[in-house]
């Protein structure tokens, strides 16, 4: 097994509740992430899935370190980046890249999309003026862009091409990694499958590794090699994508897997569905024992004291459950 | 019992590029106690269509066509009577509920106003009303909820809240436009389940207006496919899922992430849907259609016609056997693979 490119260890990230306006004092702290594990390997695909507010884009924005993180480790390339901060970063920002869910507004409106695409370039220096433009140029044919449209704005484009405006933004630096939160979940279907194939012929052109975050479980399937499965701040269940997809061991996975709705109207009828009661509980007061258990359609007395610990099969399949669903 | 029908459905928005037909001849019924799903991607006119229909449409928009309510014509009442309508016999949900709640007053505050504007009822029994509206749509301690603002609930429970407000009054017609689309998965499921519950219980005739096909598998009777403001194929649910007709249908159901194989690419409707201010002559669908021919592109657009499947229609040039044989080819759903 390959050395992974980007790992973190037990990696947890607050936010601080404030009261007063003049005055403000921390009156209480949101554990967004509370202890996160993951291993992006070379060339991979992983995935990181749950409900609103179960910390999954805090924790990338974490990893890429928009988002100081209060506690834990990322090492890139083997090296720990954590602490890094200034110049020394910026290595590690030409390397590890991102795609946002809303295209519209992480574009400048105000700057010809040539600019926006090259602004990365400028901000590392990179090249001569003549070899950012040639490298603009490059990254818009590859997304599927007419290099003609350098002096365009960006709202002369539909949606399904400033998301491809931010995927060239987005490698125009020739990263290693790309982090992307929800890249497809904005756009009509049919726009969908195009950036969904446009990400896996980059993937396979230019040798990427990918975390991906979203909540649409069956572009998720399609996407990624492992998954993540989370829940109030910590992971609950990972393995092989086909692992969780056909065997989820924890019952929040299998909830959530169960919720999706099916296009195909006979087994969309035919199928029992689990249908979780209430809502995700607030982060400020998270459950005592399995964070889950309020909701959990099987959980027993002792969840309610009992906090489970992801425990891993030989396989490399983990889950965070006193009570597993058999496989 | 048929309880709405719309023939010939135009309507116009006034821009200051020129006019925009945003939905474009479109005629639907839908019965009393039958979910109608009206399937389209951003801008095919699925939410003018249902504008329209409340009678919500901006100044700026204008419709020819008829849009009836039972015996009752819509198009060219006066505002008063169709406030008098809207929130008793029809009566809409949306996407985001902070449109449609008020989020300076107390959630039970809105309900008996809602009550009280349409039924001769004393405050008390208004206030026993709303506590059983809520309590029907699954919320929680509905006494408690009462007092609360909107902001203070999660966004399933603000979406319970809505579908409580339109059903309060029990609407003849219900129009949710996507009802789910704001939500989790798992908090979509709950709102889907809870309105397979109340189209058994209140007997209304339900429009879903959604880009998601998942949800029109989920909940419909029957769909209409929707392409640049005109409908390309209606049928009934399972037929549409297993007998696609039109060329667009069959492009939607294949570029689902869900239905294909994981080894081969997504299927990708080439091109994008066109500007309505300059539609295409002929079928709108024509330029981005693999199957156009030169008729497809010069003459006028089919009609809605019956196909030999039981109670479809499609507006497509392409005769029955290649329909039949493409339509399962492109958009084969994993059982056939």
């Amino acid at each position: 097994m390959s050395e992974p490119i980007l790992r973190a260890t037990g990696v947890r990230i607050g936010f601080p509740v404030t009261r007063g306006i003049v005055f403000q004092r921390e009156v209480a702290r949101v554990q967004a992430v509370d202890g996160v594990d993951l291993e992006l390997r070379a060339g991979e695909t992983l995935a990181i899935v749950g409900e609103s507010g179960c910390g999954k884009t805090t924790l990338a924005r974490g990893l890429v370190r928009l988002q100081e993180i209060d506690a834990g480790s990322i090492e890139f390339m083997g090296e720990d980046i954590t602490r890094r901060s200034g110049r020394a970063l910026q290595g590690f920002r030409r390397q590890v890249t991102m795609i946002f869910q809303d295209p519209i507004a992480s574009l400048d409106p105000r700057m010809r999309i040539g600019q926006s695409v090259q602004e990365p370039l400028d901000i590392h220096s990179i090249g001569t003026p003549a070899e950012r433009k040639r490298q603009v140029q490059e990254a818009m044919e590859r997304v599927g862009l007419n290099p003609e449209h350098y002096n365009r704005f960006p709202h002369e484009f539909s949606g399904g091409q400033r998301q491809r405006i931010g995927i060239a933004r987005a490698i125009v630096l020739e990263p290693r990694v790309i982090v992307c939160d929800e890249p497809v979940s904005a756009l009509d279907v049919s726009v969908q499958a195009q950036i969904v194939n446009l990400l896996e012929d980059l993937q396979r052109d230019l040798g990427l590794s990918y975390i991906v975050i979203a909540h649409d479980l069956d572009v998720v399937r399609r996407l990624a090699d492992r998954v993540q499965v989370m829940y109030l701040g910590r992971v609950v269940e990972e393995g092989a994508g086909e692992q969780i997809y056909q065997g989820p061991r924890h019952p929040y996975s299998h909830a959530l897997l169960s919720a999706r709705p099916i296009a195909d109207p006979v087994r969309a009828r035919s199928q029992t569905r689990v249908v979780l009661q209430g809502d995700v509980p607030s982060p400020l007061r998270p459950p005592a024992g399995c964070r889950f258990h309020p909701r959990c359609p099987v959980a027993q007395a002792s969840c309610a004291q009992q906090d489970p610990q992801l425990v891993h099969a030989a396989d490399g399949h983990g889950w965070a459950c006193a009570y597993p669903l058999q496989p | 019992m048929r309880l709405l029908t719309v023939d010939d459905l135009r309507t116009t928005f006034r821009t200051d590029d020129g006019p925009v037909g945003a939905v474009d001849g479109v005629s639907l019924s839908v019965d009393a106690g039958q979910v109608l799903g009206i399937v389209g991607e951003s801008g095919c006119g699925k939410s003018a269509l249902s504008l329209s229909i409340m009678g919500l449409l901006p100044k700026s928009a204008t419709i020819t066509g008829s849009i009836r309510l039972g015996e009752q014509e819509l198009v060219g009442l006066a505002g008063s009577e169709l406030r008098q309508l809207r929130g008793d016999d029809m009566a809409m949900i949306f996407q985001d509920p902070m449109t449609s709640l008020n989020p300076v007053m107390r959630i039970g505050e809105q309900l008996i106003e809602a009550i009280r504007l349409h039924q001769r009822v004393s405050k008390a029994e208004a206030r026993r009303l709303a506590v059983d509206g809520l309590a029907a749509v699954g919320i929680p301690s509905p006494e408690d909820r009462m007092r609360a603002y909107p902001l203070e609930l999660s966004g399933g429970m603000r979406q319970r809240v809505m579908i409580a407000m339109a059903l309060l009054n029990r609407p003849r017609l219900l129009i949710a436009d996507e009802p789910t689309t704001a939500l989790d998965v798992t908090t979509q499921a709950q709102i889907l389940e809870l309105m397979r519950e109340l189209r058994r219980e209140v007997d209304a005739a339900i429009v879903l207006i959604t880009h998601d096909l998942g949800v029109v598998a989920e909940l419909c009777d029957e769909v209409a496919v929707m392409y640049a403001g005109r409908i390309v194929e209606r049928a009934p649910v399972a037929e549409l899922f297993a007998h696609p007709q039109h060329p667009y249908t069959w492009g939607l159901l294949a570029s689902l992430p869900g239905r294909s194989g994981a080894e081969e690419r997504l299927y990708q409707i080439p091109g994008t849907p066109p500007s309505l201010l300059h539609p295409p002559a002929g079928c709108r669908f024509a330029p981005r259609c693999a199957f156009a021919m030169d008729a497809c592109r010069t003459d006028p657009a089919p009609l809605l016609t019956a196909t030999a499947r039981a109670g479809s229609a499609v507006a497509c040039r392409l005769d029955q056997t290649t329909r039949d044989r493409e339509g399962v080819r492109l958009s084969g759903t994993e059982a056939e693979r």
